[in-house]
Protein backbone atom coordinates (compact mmCIF):
# COMPACT_ATOMS: atom_id res chain seq x y z
CA UNK A 1 0.00 0.00 0.00
CA UNK A 2 2.86 2.49 0.84
CA UNK A 3 4.36 2.15 -2.92
CA UNK A 4 0.90 3.88 -3.98
CA UNK A 5 1.04 7.68 -3.87
CA UNK A 6 -2.46 9.10 -2.84
CA UNK A 7 -2.51 12.33 -4.72
CA UNK A 8 -6.25 11.87 -6.46
CA UNK A 9 -6.17 14.75 -8.70
CA UNK A 10 -8.78 16.91 -7.14
CA UNK A 11 -10.69 18.58 -10.54
CA UNK A 12 -12.33 21.21 -11.12
CA UNK A 13 -15.16 19.37 -11.98
CA UNK A 14 -15.58 18.36 -8.34
CA UNK A 15 -16.42 21.88 -7.11
CA UNK A 16 -19.41 21.60 -9.56
CA UNK A 17 -20.51 18.66 -7.06
CA UNK A 18 -21.53 20.21 -3.88
CA UNK A 19 -23.36 22.95 -5.32
CA UNK A 20 -27.31 23.24 -4.34
CA UNK A 21 -28.87 20.12 -6.19
CA UNK A 22 -32.66 20.98 -6.91
CA UNK A 23 -35.00 17.90 -6.87
CA UNK A 24 -37.50 19.44 -9.50
CA UNK A 25 -37.43 17.38 -12.62
CA UNK A 26 -38.26 19.91 -15.32
CA UNK A 27 -40.43 18.16 -18.19
CA UNK A 28 -37.79 18.82 -20.68
CA UNK A 29 -35.64 16.49 -18.74
CA UNK A 30 -38.19 14.32 -17.73
CA UNK A 31 -38.50 13.49 -21.35
CA UNK A 32 -34.90 13.66 -22.13
CA UNK A 33 -34.66 10.55 -19.93
CA UNK A 34 -37.24 8.38 -21.61
CA UNK A 35 -35.46 9.45 -25.17
CA UNK A 36 -31.70 8.45 -23.91
CA UNK A 37 -33.27 5.26 -22.15
CA UNK A 38 -34.66 4.48 -25.58
CA UNK A 39 -31.16 5.65 -27.94
CA UNK A 40 -29.44 3.36 -25.68
CA UNK A 41 -32.22 0.34 -25.70
CA UNK A 42 -31.52 0.51 -29.74
CA UNK A 43 -27.79 0.98 -29.50
CA UNK A 44 -27.64 -2.00 -27.45
CA UNK A 45 -30.05 -4.03 -29.47
CA UNK A 46 -27.73 -2.81 -32.63
CA UNK A 47 -24.15 -3.94 -31.24
CA UNK A 48 -25.60 -7.29 -29.95
CA UNK A 49 -25.37 -9.06 -33.72
CA UNK A 50 -27.20 -11.97 -32.19
CA UNK A 51 -30.29 -10.21 -31.86
CA UNK A 52 -29.98 -7.86 -35.02
CA UNK A 53 -29.34 -11.24 -37.25
CA UNK A 54 -31.93 -13.65 -36.72
CA UNK A 55 -34.64 -10.85 -36.08
CA UNK A 56 -33.82 -8.78 -38.64
CA UNK A 57 -32.58 -11.21 -41.44
CA UNK A 58 -34.97 -14.00 -40.76
CA UNK A 59 -37.87 -12.57 -42.21
CA UNK A 60 -36.92 -11.12 -45.20
CA UNK A 61 -34.67 -13.80 -46.37
CA UNK A 62 -37.34 -16.11 -45.74
CA UNK A 63 -39.95 -14.20 -47.15
CA UNK A 64 -37.43 -13.53 -50.02
CA UNK A 65 -37.39 -17.55 -50.53
CA UNK A 66 -40.54 -18.35 -50.08
CA UNK A 67 -42.17 -15.01 -51.39
CA UNK A 68 -40.31 -14.19 -54.04
CA UNK A 69 -38.10 -17.13 -55.70
CA UNK A 70 -40.00 -20.15 -54.98
CA UNK A 71 -43.34 -18.38 -55.61
CA UNK A 72 -41.37 -17.25 -58.90
CA UNK A 73 -40.57 -20.79 -59.81
CA UNK A 74 -43.86 -21.80 -59.56
CA UNK A 75 -45.32 -19.41 -62.15
CA UNK A 76 -46.04 -16.14 -60.15
CA UNK A 77 -48.91 -16.74 -57.24
CA UNK A 78 -52.24 -15.73 -57.80
CA UNK A 79 -53.21 -12.07 -57.62
CA UNK A 80 -54.11 -11.02 -53.71
CA UNK A 81 -51.98 -14.33 -52.18
CA UNK A 82 -48.43 -11.96 -53.22
CA UNK A 83 -49.73 -8.97 -51.06
CA UNK A 84 -51.31 -11.60 -48.37
CA UNK A 85 -48.33 -13.42 -48.47
CA UNK A 86 -45.94 -10.29 -47.34
CA UNK A 87 -48.30 -8.80 -45.05
CA UNK A 88 -48.00 -12.58 -43.03
CA UNK A 89 -44.27 -12.03 -43.28
CA UNK A 90 -44.19 -8.72 -42.40
CA UNK A 91 -46.37 -9.53 -39.08
CA UNK A 92 -44.30 -12.22 -38.47
CA UNK A 93 -41.42 -9.95 -38.74
CA UNK A 94 -42.83 -7.68 -35.90
CA UNK A 95 -43.82 -9.92 -33.49
CA UNK A 96 -40.78 -12.00 -33.04
CA UNK A 97 -38.42 -9.12 -31.45
CA UNK A 98 -41.18 -7.51 -29.80
CA UNK A 99 -42.02 -10.78 -28.01
CA UNK A 100 -38.23 -12.24 -26.94
CA UNK A 101 -36.44 -8.66 -26.81
CA UNK A 102 -39.02 -6.92 -24.76
CA UNK A 103 -40.23 -10.74 -22.80
CA UNK A 104 -36.70 -12.20 -22.55
CA UNK A 105 -34.61 -9.31 -21.88
CA UNK A 106 -37.09 -7.64 -18.95
CA UNK A 107 -37.08 -11.39 -17.12
CA UNK A 108 -33.02 -11.53 -17.83
CA UNK A 109 -32.56 -7.99 -16.81
CA UNK A 110 -34.95 -8.44 -13.48
CA UNK A 111 -33.03 -11.87 -12.84
CA UNK A 112 -29.55 -9.41 -13.23
CA UNK A 113 -30.97 -6.45 -10.37
CA UNK A 114 -30.43 -4.05 -13.15
CA UNK A 115 -34.54 -3.24 -12.87
CA UNK A 116 -33.56 -2.96 -8.74
CA UNK A 117 -30.82 -0.49 -9.15
CA UNK A 118 -32.97 1.74 -11.88
CA UNK A 119 -35.75 1.92 -9.01
CA UNK A 120 -33.08 2.76 -6.27
CA UNK A 121 -32.48 5.42 -8.71
CA UNK A 122 -35.02 8.05 -9.59
CA UNK A 123 -35.36 6.52 -13.24
CA UNK A 124 -39.19 8.14 -14.06
CA UNK A 125 -41.65 5.60 -13.45
CA UNK A 126 -42.45 4.08 -17.23
CA UNK A 127 -39.02 4.95 -19.04
CA UNK A 128 -37.31 1.77 -18.74
CA UNK A 129 -40.93 0.29 -20.12
CA UNK A 130 -41.26 3.11 -22.42
CA UNK A 131 -37.71 2.61 -24.11
CA UNK A 132 -38.09 -1.07 -24.50
CA UNK A 133 -41.29 -0.27 -26.54
CA UNK A 134 -39.96 2.64 -28.65
CA UNK A 135 -36.99 0.72 -29.24
CA UNK A 136 -39.14 -2.04 -30.60
CA UNK A 137 -41.27 0.22 -32.78
CA UNK A 138 -37.77 1.74 -34.30
CA UNK A 139 -36.68 -1.83 -34.75
CA UNK A 140 -40.33 -2.90 -36.47
CA UNK A 141 -39.79 -0.15 -38.80
CA UNK A 142 -36.52 -1.47 -39.63
CA UNK A 143 -37.64 -5.29 -40.27
CA UNK A 144 -40.82 -4.24 -42.14
CA UNK A 145 -38.73 -1.40 -44.24
CA UNK A 146 -36.23 -4.02 -45.75
CA UNK A 147 -39.15 -6.74 -46.27
CA UNK A 148 -41.29 -4.11 -47.93
CA UNK A 149 -38.29 -2.75 -49.69
CA UNK A 150 -37.52 -6.78 -50.91
CA UNK A 151 -41.27 -6.98 -51.85
CA UNK A 152 -41.66 -3.98 -54.03
CA UNK A 153 -38.30 -5.28 -55.96
CA UNK A 154 -39.21 -8.79 -56.30
CA UNK A 155 -42.35 -9.82 -55.58
CA UNK A 156 -45.40 -9.14 -57.79
CA UNK A 157 -47.30 -7.28 -55.11
CA UNK A 158 -50.76 -5.90 -56.59
CA UNK A 159 -50.14 -2.96 -54.04
CA UNK A 160 -48.95 0.31 -55.13
CA UNK A 161 -46.01 1.23 -53.02
CA UNK A 162 -47.80 4.07 -50.99
CA UNK A 163 -50.14 1.74 -49.69
CA UNK A 164 -47.21 -0.96 -49.20
CA UNK A 165 -45.84 1.70 -47.12
CA UNK A 166 -49.51 2.08 -44.52
CA UNK A 167 -49.42 -1.24 -43.95
CA UNK A 168 -45.83 -1.29 -42.90
CA UNK A 169 -46.95 1.99 -40.52
CA UNK A 170 -49.84 0.17 -39.34
CA UNK A 171 -47.92 -2.95 -38.63
CA UNK A 172 -45.10 -1.04 -36.63
CA UNK A 173 -48.22 1.04 -34.34
CA UNK A 174 -49.86 -2.31 -34.40
CA UNK A 175 -46.03 -4.31 -32.28
CA UNK A 176 -47.18 -2.04 -29.25
CA UNK A 177 -49.55 -4.72 -28.39
CA UNK A 178 -46.96 -7.34 -28.54
CA UNK A 179 -44.25 -5.39 -26.76
CA UNK A 180 -46.98 -4.99 -23.71
CA UNK A 181 -47.23 -9.38 -24.04
CA UNK A 182 -43.52 -9.05 -23.62
CA UNK A 183 -43.89 -6.83 -20.65
CA UNK A 184 -46.02 -9.11 -19.12
CA UNK A 185 -44.16 -12.44 -19.48
CA UNK A 186 -40.67 -10.39 -18.58
CA UNK A 187 -42.24 -9.04 -15.22
CA UNK A 188 -43.62 -12.70 -14.11
CA UNK A 189 -41.16 -15.43 -15.18
CA UNK A 190 -37.74 -15.40 -14.51
CA UNK A 191 -35.28 -15.41 -17.02
CA UNK A 192 -34.41 -18.93 -17.65
CA UNK A 193 -38.05 -19.49 -17.77
CA UNK A 194 -39.26 -16.55 -20.17
CA UNK A 195 -37.68 -17.99 -23.56
CA UNK A 196 -39.70 -21.17 -23.08
CA UNK A 197 -42.58 -19.49 -21.97
CA UNK A 198 -42.39 -16.87 -24.95
CA UNK A 199 -41.96 -19.75 -27.75
CA UNK A 200 -45.04 -21.39 -26.20
CA UNK A 201 -47.39 -18.43 -27.33
CA UNK A 202 -45.24 -17.51 -30.13
CA UNK A 203 -45.48 -20.20 -32.44
CA UNK A 204 -49.44 -21.21 -31.89
CA UNK A 205 -49.97 -17.43 -32.22
CA UNK A 206 -47.99 -17.56 -35.84
CA UNK A 207 -49.46 -20.62 -37.18
CA UNK A 208 -52.42 -20.75 -36.03
CA UNK A 209 -53.71 -17.21 -37.08
CA UNK A 210 -53.43 -18.05 -40.65
CA UNK A 211 -50.09 -15.84 -41.60
CA UNK A 212 -48.54 -17.71 -44.18
CA UNK A 213 -51.03 -20.26 -45.37
CA UNK A 214 -54.97 -20.74 -45.42
CA UNK A 215 -55.97 -22.62 -42.80
CA UNK A 216 -57.97 -25.78 -42.64
CA UNK A 217 -61.80 -24.93 -41.82
CA UNK A 218 -61.66 -26.27 -38.26
CA UNK A 219 -58.68 -24.24 -37.11
CA UNK A 220 -59.37 -20.74 -39.21
CA UNK A 221 -62.62 -20.37 -37.05
CA UNK A 222 -60.55 -20.25 -34.21
CA UNK A 223 -57.78 -17.75 -35.99
CA UNK A 224 -59.39 -14.78 -34.69
CA UNK A 225 -58.13 -16.05 -30.37
CA UNK A 226 -54.96 -15.11 -31.72
CA UNK A 227 -53.84 -11.28 -31.59
CA UNK A 228 -51.26 -11.71 -34.66
CA UNK A 229 -54.80 -12.28 -37.04
CA UNK A 230 -56.25 -8.97 -35.79
CA UNK A 231 -52.96 -6.85 -36.48
CA UNK A 232 -52.28 -8.95 -39.73
CA UNK A 233 -56.34 -7.80 -41.38
CA UNK A 234 -56.10 -4.64 -40.04
CA UNK A 235 -52.64 -4.17 -41.87
CA UNK A 236 -53.59 -5.89 -45.14
CA UNK A 237 -57.23 -3.45 -44.93
CA UNK A 238 -55.54 -0.24 -44.20
CA UNK A 239 -53.14 -1.20 -47.67
CA UNK A 240 -56.59 -2.13 -49.09
CA UNK A 241 -55.48 -5.56 -50.15
CA UNK A 242 -58.40 -6.75 -48.12
CA UNK A 243 -61.82 -5.31 -47.21
CA UNK A 244 -63.03 -5.01 -43.78
CA UNK A 245 -66.53 -4.23 -42.28
CA UNK A 246 -66.55 -1.70 -39.93
CA UNK A 247 -67.36 -4.13 -37.49
CA UNK A 248 -64.96 -5.91 -38.44
CA UNK A 249 -62.46 -3.46 -37.85
CA UNK A 250 -63.78 -2.77 -34.52
CA UNK A 251 -63.87 -5.72 -33.42
CA UNK A 252 -59.90 -5.78 -34.44
CA UNK A 253 -58.67 -2.81 -32.95
CA UNK A 254 -60.71 -2.73 -29.55
CA UNK A 255 -58.93 -6.64 -29.16
CA UNK A 256 -55.53 -5.37 -29.59
CA UNK A 257 -56.08 -2.30 -27.73
CA UNK A 258 -57.51 -4.66 -24.79
CA UNK A 259 -54.66 -6.89 -24.93
CA UNK A 260 -52.12 -3.89 -24.48
CA UNK A 261 -54.19 -2.30 -21.83
CA UNK A 262 -54.69 -5.61 -19.98
CA UNK A 263 -51.19 -6.88 -20.22
CA UNK A 264 -49.52 -3.55 -19.86
CA UNK A 265 -51.49 -2.23 -16.96
CA UNK A 266 -50.61 -5.93 -15.34
CA UNK A 267 -46.61 -5.52 -16.11
CA UNK A 268 -46.88 -2.20 -14.14
CA UNK A 269 -48.52 -3.00 -11.61
CA UNK A 270 -45.70 -6.11 -11.25
CA UNK A 271 -43.03 -3.54 -11.14
CA UNK A 272 -44.21 -1.07 -8.89
CA UNK A 273 -44.68 -3.41 -6.11
CA UNK A 274 -41.28 -5.58 -6.48
CA UNK A 275 -39.06 -4.69 -9.20
CA UNK B 1 -17.85 24.38 1.23
CA UNK B 2 -18.30 28.41 0.47
CA UNK B 3 -21.84 27.79 1.06
CA UNK B 4 -22.84 28.15 4.89
CA UNK B 5 -26.32 26.16 4.05
CA UNK B 6 -23.85 23.19 4.26
CA UNK B 7 -22.79 24.05 8.15
CA UNK B 8 -26.23 25.08 9.18
CA UNK B 9 -27.59 21.82 7.96
CA UNK B 10 -24.80 19.47 9.27
CA UNK B 11 -26.14 17.26 11.76
CA UNK B 12 -29.16 17.26 10.00
CA UNK B 13 -31.42 13.67 9.69
CA UNK B 14 -31.00 12.93 6.18
CA UNK B 15 -32.56 9.59 6.58
CA UNK B 16 -33.79 7.30 8.95
CA UNK B 17 -35.32 3.71 10.35
CA UNK B 18 -37.41 4.37 13.54
CA UNK B 19 -38.16 1.12 15.12
CA UNK B 20 -38.54 -0.95 11.74
CA UNK B 21 -38.85 -4.68 11.81
CA UNK B 22 -38.11 -6.69 8.56
CA UNK B 23 -39.10 -10.46 8.33
CA UNK B 24 -38.26 -12.87 5.48
CA UNK B 25 -40.51 -16.14 6.15
CA UNK B 26 -39.15 -17.08 9.23
CA UNK B 27 -35.85 -15.25 9.30
CA UNK B 28 -36.27 -11.98 11.13
CA UNK B 29 -33.86 -9.71 9.09
CA UNK B 30 -34.41 -6.58 11.21
CA UNK B 31 -35.43 -6.33 14.42
CA UNK B 32 -36.79 -3.27 15.69
CA UNK B 33 -34.08 -1.18 13.97
CA UNK B 34 -33.21 2.28 14.96
CA UNK B 35 -30.75 4.25 12.55
CA UNK B 36 -30.41 7.90 11.52
CA UNK B 37 -27.89 9.40 8.74
CA UNK B 38 -27.01 12.48 9.58
CA UNK B 39 -25.82 15.16 7.17
CA UNK B 40 -22.26 15.68 6.28
CA UNK B 41 -21.21 12.35 7.77
CA UNK B 42 -20.10 8.97 6.64
CA UNK B 43 -21.95 6.10 8.23
CA UNK B 44 -20.46 2.70 8.06
CA UNK B 45 -22.40 -0.35 8.32
CA UNK B 46 -20.84 -2.96 9.53
CA UNK B 47 -21.96 -6.45 10.63
CA UNK B 48 -21.29 -9.89 9.73
CA UNK B 49 -23.19 -11.86 6.74
CA UNK B 50 -26.82 -11.82 6.98
CA UNK B 51 -26.50 -9.01 9.96
CA UNK B 52 -28.83 -7.08 8.14
CA UNK B 53 -26.96 -4.08 6.78
CA UNK B 54 -28.47 -5.23 3.06
CA UNK B 55 -31.79 -4.82 4.05
CA UNK B 56 -31.73 -1.71 6.14
CA UNK B 57 -30.49 -0.18 2.81
CA UNK B 58 -33.16 -1.42 1.06
CA UNK B 59 -35.61 0.21 3.17
CA UNK B 60 -34.14 3.32 2.78
CA UNK B 61 -33.99 3.33 -0.64
CA UNK B 62 -38.11 1.96 -0.74
CA UNK B 63 -36.93 -1.23 -2.38
CA UNK B 64 -38.27 -2.91 0.29
CA UNK B 65 -41.12 -1.99 2.71
CA UNK B 66 -41.12 -2.66 6.73
CA UNK B 67 -43.69 -4.89 8.40
CA UNK B 68 -43.73 -2.56 11.21
CA UNK B 69 -41.49 1.28 12.11
CA UNK B 70 -41.24 3.62 9.44
CA UNK B 71 -38.47 4.16 6.80
CA UNK B 72 -37.84 7.87 5.80
CA UNK B 73 -35.45 9.19 3.05
CA UNK B 74 -34.92 13.26 2.74
CA UNK B 75 -37.62 13.76 4.91
CA UNK B 76 -39.90 11.67 2.40
CA UNK B 77 -41.42 8.23 1.97
CA UNK B 78 -38.08 6.33 0.16
CA UNK B 79 -40.75 5.11 -2.49
CA UNK B 80 -41.56 8.70 -3.67
CA UNK B 81 -39.47 9.34 -6.78
CA UNK B 82 -38.49 13.42 -6.02
CA UNK B 83 -36.39 12.02 -2.33
CA UNK B 84 -34.53 9.37 -4.83
CA UNK B 85 -33.31 12.27 -6.78
CA UNK B 86 -30.85 13.61 -4.40
CA UNK B 87 -29.48 10.05 -3.43
CA UNK B 88 -27.25 8.20 -5.50
CA UNK B 89 -26.47 4.05 -4.84
CA UNK B 90 -24.31 1.78 -5.60
CA UNK B 91 -25.14 -1.94 -5.22
CA UNK B 92 -23.82 -5.27 -5.14
CA UNK B 93 -24.48 -7.26 -7.76
CA UNK B 94 -26.01 -5.74 -10.48
CA UNK B 95 -25.27 -6.72 -13.84
CA UNK B 96 -25.61 -3.48 -16.17
CA UNK B 97 -25.54 -3.91 -19.94
CA UNK B 98 -23.14 -5.20 -21.24
CA UNK B 99 -22.75 -3.60 -24.85
CA UNK B 100 -23.02 -0.15 -23.71
CA UNK B 101 -19.84 1.78 -22.96
CA UNK B 102 -19.18 3.49 -19.07
CA UNK B 103 -19.71 6.99 -20.87
CA UNK B 104 -23.32 5.91 -21.97
CA UNK B 105 -24.37 4.17 -18.73
CA UNK B 106 -23.26 7.53 -17.07
CA UNK B 107 -25.39 9.59 -19.42
CA UNK B 108 -28.28 7.16 -18.71
CA UNK B 109 -28.03 7.43 -15.20
CA UNK B 110 -27.16 11.17 -15.06
CA UNK B 111 -30.85 11.77 -17.14
CA UNK B 112 -32.62 10.49 -14.38
CA UNK B 113 -31.46 13.48 -12.58
CA UNK B 114 -32.75 17.53 -12.15
CA UNK B 115 -29.05 19.24 -12.30
CA UNK B 116 -26.55 16.16 -12.68
CA UNK B 117 -23.01 16.66 -13.59
CA UNK B 118 -22.50 16.47 -17.44
CA UNK B 119 -20.61 12.57 -18.47
CA UNK B 120 -17.08 14.05 -18.54
CA UNK B 121 -17.50 15.87 -15.09
CA UNK B 122 -18.79 12.49 -13.70
CA UNK B 123 -15.66 10.21 -15.07
CA UNK B 124 -13.49 13.16 -13.79
CA UNK B 125 -14.67 13.22 -10.16
CA UNK B 126 -14.89 9.39 -10.17
CA UNK B 127 -11.60 8.99 -11.72
CA UNK B 128 -12.97 6.51 -14.31
CA UNK B 129 -12.08 9.08 -17.78
CA UNK B 130 -9.74 6.39 -18.94
CA UNK B 131 -12.93 3.53 -19.14
CA UNK B 132 -15.44 6.18 -20.65
CA UNK B 133 -15.21 4.72 -24.21
CA UNK B 134 -14.79 0.69 -23.07
CA UNK B 135 -17.91 -1.60 -22.96
CA UNK B 136 -18.72 -2.57 -19.69
CA UNK B 137 -19.06 -6.12 -20.48
CA UNK B 138 -15.24 -5.99 -20.91
CA UNK B 139 -14.40 -4.49 -18.12
CA UNK B 140 -12.69 -6.23 -14.81
CA UNK B 141 -14.52 -6.97 -11.88
CA UNK B 142 -12.92 -3.54 -10.09
CA UNK B 143 -13.49 -1.46 -13.63
CA UNK B 144 -16.91 -2.63 -12.95
CA UNK B 145 -16.78 -1.32 -9.57
CA UNK B 146 -15.62 2.17 -10.57
CA UNK B 147 -17.80 2.71 -13.32
CA UNK B 148 -20.91 1.73 -11.02
CA UNK B 149 -19.10 4.51 -9.09
CA UNK B 150 -19.09 6.83 -11.18
CA UNK B 151 -22.94 5.82 -11.76
CA UNK B 152 -23.98 7.00 -8.29
CA UNK B 153 -22.14 10.07 -7.93
CA UNK B 154 -23.66 11.25 -11.74
CA UNK B 155 -26.77 13.19 -10.06
CA UNK B 156 -24.66 14.89 -7.15
CA UNK B 157 -26.32 13.52 -4.84
CA UNK B 158 -26.54 14.54 -1.21
CA UNK B 159 -26.49 11.30 0.06
CA UNK B 160 -24.64 8.36 -1.51
CA UNK B 161 -25.01 4.53 -0.64
CA UNK B 162 -22.20 2.66 -1.29
CA UNK B 163 -22.38 -1.03 -0.53
CA UNK B 164 -19.46 -2.92 -0.74
CA UNK B 165 -17.89 -0.57 -3.21
CA UNK B 166 -14.34 -1.82 -3.46
CA UNK B 167 -14.76 -5.17 -3.59
CA UNK B 168 -12.56 -6.29 -6.33
CA UNK B 169 -10.32 -3.34 -6.75
CA UNK B 170 -6.75 -2.94 -6.49
CA UNK B 171 -4.96 -1.28 -3.77
CA UNK B 172 -4.08 2.11 -6.11
CA UNK B 173 -7.94 1.73 -7.32
CA UNK B 174 -8.99 1.07 -3.64
CA UNK B 175 -6.95 4.38 -2.42
CA UNK B 176 -8.29 6.39 -5.37
CA UNK B 177 -11.65 5.73 -4.79
CA UNK B 178 -10.92 6.46 -0.65
CA UNK B 179 -9.81 9.68 -1.51
CA UNK B 180 -12.80 10.42 -4.17
CA UNK B 181 -15.15 9.34 -0.84
CA UNK B 182 -13.30 11.86 1.44
CA UNK B 183 -13.86 15.04 -1.06
CA UNK B 184 -16.89 14.74 -1.39
CA UNK B 185 -17.71 14.27 2.41
CA UNK B 186 -15.88 17.47 2.22
CA UNK B 187 -17.96 18.84 -0.37
CA UNK B 188 -20.91 18.44 1.87
CA UNK B 189 -22.15 14.98 0.38
CA UNK B 190 -23.18 12.46 2.99
CA UNK B 191 -22.24 8.69 2.75
CA UNK B 192 -23.64 5.53 4.05
CA UNK B 193 -20.93 2.89 3.41
CA UNK B 194 -21.49 -1.22 3.74
CA UNK B 195 -18.20 -2.80 4.20
CA UNK B 196 -16.57 -5.49 5.03
CA UNK B 197 -12.89 -4.36 4.94
CA UNK B 198 -12.91 -3.13 8.27
CA UNK B 199 -9.74 -0.94 7.28
CA UNK B 200 -12.25 1.05 5.13
CA UNK B 201 -14.24 1.95 7.77
CA UNK B 202 -11.46 2.89 10.32
CA UNK B 203 -10.15 5.09 7.11
CA UNK B 204 -13.28 6.84 5.94
CA UNK B 205 -16.15 6.45 9.00
CA UNK B 206 -16.76 9.55 10.76
CA UNK B 207 -19.61 6.77 12.59
CA UNK B 208 -19.89 3.17 12.66
CA UNK B 209 -22.57 1.10 13.37
CA UNK B 210 -22.30 -2.19 14.21
CA UNK B 211 -25.15 -4.80 13.16
CA UNK B 212 -25.92 -8.33 14.39
CA UNK B 213 -29.20 -10.66 13.73
CA UNK B 214 -30.91 -7.54 12.85
CA UNK B 215 -30.30 -5.70 15.66
CA UNK B 216 -28.03 -2.55 16.21
CA UNK B 217 -25.28 -3.79 18.97
CA UNK B 218 -22.98 -0.41 18.65
CA UNK B 219 -22.85 2.67 17.41
CA UNK B 220 -20.19 5.33 17.90
CA UNK B 221 -16.81 6.58 16.12
CA UNK B 222 -14.34 4.53 15.11
CA UNK B 223 -12.43 5.11 18.82
CA UNK B 224 -15.46 4.60 20.72
CA UNK B 225 -16.20 1.69 19.33
CA UNK B 226 -12.55 0.05 19.77
CA UNK B 227 -12.86 1.56 23.42
CA UNK B 228 -15.76 -0.37 24.11
CA UNK B 229 -13.21 -3.63 23.95
CA UNK B 230 -10.38 -3.28 26.41
CA UNK B 231 -7.95 -5.07 25.02
CA UNK B 232 -4.54 -4.37 24.33
CA UNK B 233 -1.90 -5.41 21.63
CA UNK B 234 1.31 -5.99 23.07
CA UNK B 235 4.39 -7.17 21.39
CA UNK B 236 8.02 -7.51 22.44
CA UNK B 237 11.09 -9.40 21.67
CA UNK B 238 11.64 -11.89 24.66
CA UNK B 239 12.91 -15.12 26.08
CA UNK B 240 9.15 -15.78 27.77
CA UNK B 241 7.67 -18.03 26.61
CA UNK B 242 4.00 -18.55 25.44
CA UNK B 243 3.15 -21.10 28.07
CA UNK B 244 4.29 -19.18 30.86
CA UNK B 245 2.49 -16.26 29.42
CA UNK B 246 -0.60 -17.89 29.43
CA UNK B 247 -0.34 -18.36 32.86
CA UNK B 248 -0.56 -14.88 33.54
CA UNK B 249 -4.50 -13.87 34.22
CA UNK B 250 -5.23 -10.52 32.57
CA UNK B 251 -3.74 -12.39 29.30
CA UNK B 252 -6.32 -13.66 26.78
CA UNK B 253 -3.71 -14.95 24.31
CA UNK B 254 0.06 -15.33 23.21
CA UNK B 255 1.19 -16.23 20.08
CA UNK B 256 5.09 -15.72 18.98
CA UNK B 257 7.07 -15.80 15.75
CA UNK B 258 10.72 -15.89 14.95
CA UNK B 259 11.28 -12.60 16.71
CA UNK B 260 8.67 -11.72 18.72
CA UNK B 261 5.92 -12.41 21.80
CA UNK B 262 2.51 -11.04 20.95
CA UNK B 263 -0.01 -10.55 23.89
CA UNK B 264 -3.85 -10.12 23.81
CA UNK B 265 -4.71 -8.70 26.99
CA UNK B 266 -7.25 -6.46 29.33
CA UNK B 267 -5.15 -4.84 31.14
CA UNK B 268 -1.44 -3.56 29.55
CA UNK B 269 0.09 -1.99 32.34
CA UNK B 270 -0.54 -5.79 34.28
CA UNK B 271 1.07 -7.56 31.98
CA UNK B 272 3.84 -5.65 31.31
CA UNK B 273 4.85 -5.31 34.49
CA UNK B 274 4.98 -9.70 34.59
CA UNK B 275 6.92 -8.91 31.23
CA UNK B 276 9.87 -7.21 32.55
CA UNK B 277 9.55 -9.18 36.18
CA UNK B 278 10.33 -12.38 34.09
CA UNK B 279 12.50 -10.80 31.57
CA UNK B 280 14.36 -8.16 32.44
CA UNK B 281 16.34 -8.50 28.96
CA UNK B 282 12.98 -7.92 26.97
CA UNK B 283 13.67 -5.49 23.67
CA UNK B 284 11.29 -3.91 20.87
CA UNK B 285 7.91 -3.89 23.57
CA UNK B 286 4.94 -1.89 21.52
CA UNK B 287 1.56 -2.04 22.79
CA UNK B 288 -1.20 -0.54 21.08
CA UNK B 289 -4.94 -0.54 21.54
CA UNK B 290 -6.96 -3.37 19.93
CA UNK B 291 -7.95 -2.39 16.44
CA UNK B 292 -11.98 -1.77 14.89
CA UNK B 293 -11.26 -5.76 13.64
CA UNK B 294 -10.75 -6.54 17.56
CA UNK B 295 -13.39 -4.46 18.48
CA UNK B 296 -15.77 -6.04 15.78
CA UNK B 297 -15.37 -9.67 16.52
CA UNK B 298 -15.65 -8.86 20.07
CA UNK B 299 -18.88 -7.62 19.73
CA UNK B 300 -20.53 -9.61 16.89
CA UNK B 301 -19.47 -12.54 18.83
CA UNK B 302 -21.27 -10.87 22.32
CA UNK B 303 -24.68 -10.42 20.10
CA UNK B 304 -24.33 -14.13 18.54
Amino acid sequence: MNAVATTPTFSPELARFGATARARMSATRTVRAYLVEAKLEFVRAMRAPIFVVPFLLLPVLLYMLFGIVMSGASGGAPRGVANAFFAGFATFAVIGPALFSVGCGIAIERDQGLLRLKRALPAPPGSYLVGKVLMQLAFAALATGLLATAALLGANLTLPAGQVWTLVGVLVIGTIPFCAMGLFIGTHVSGVAAPGITHLIYFPMLYLSGLFFPLPKVLARWAPVWPTFHLNRLALAAAGGIHLTAAQVWISVTTLIAITALCGTRALLKLARRG
Amino acid sequence: MNDPKHFEERGRVLAELNGVRKRYGNVTALDALDLEVRSGELLALLGPNGAGKSTAIALLLGLAQPDAGRATLLGRPPLEVASRREIGVMMQEVTLAPELRVCELVELAASYYPNPLSVHEALAVSGTTPLGARPYGKLSGGQKRQAQFAIAICGRPKLLFLDEPTVGLDVQARETMWSTIRALIGQGCSIVLTTHYLEEAEALADRVCVLAGGRLIASGSVDEIRSTVSRKQIRCATSVSTESARQWPEVLKATRDARHLHLTAVDAETTVRHLLAADPALRDLEVRQAGLAEAFAELTKEAA
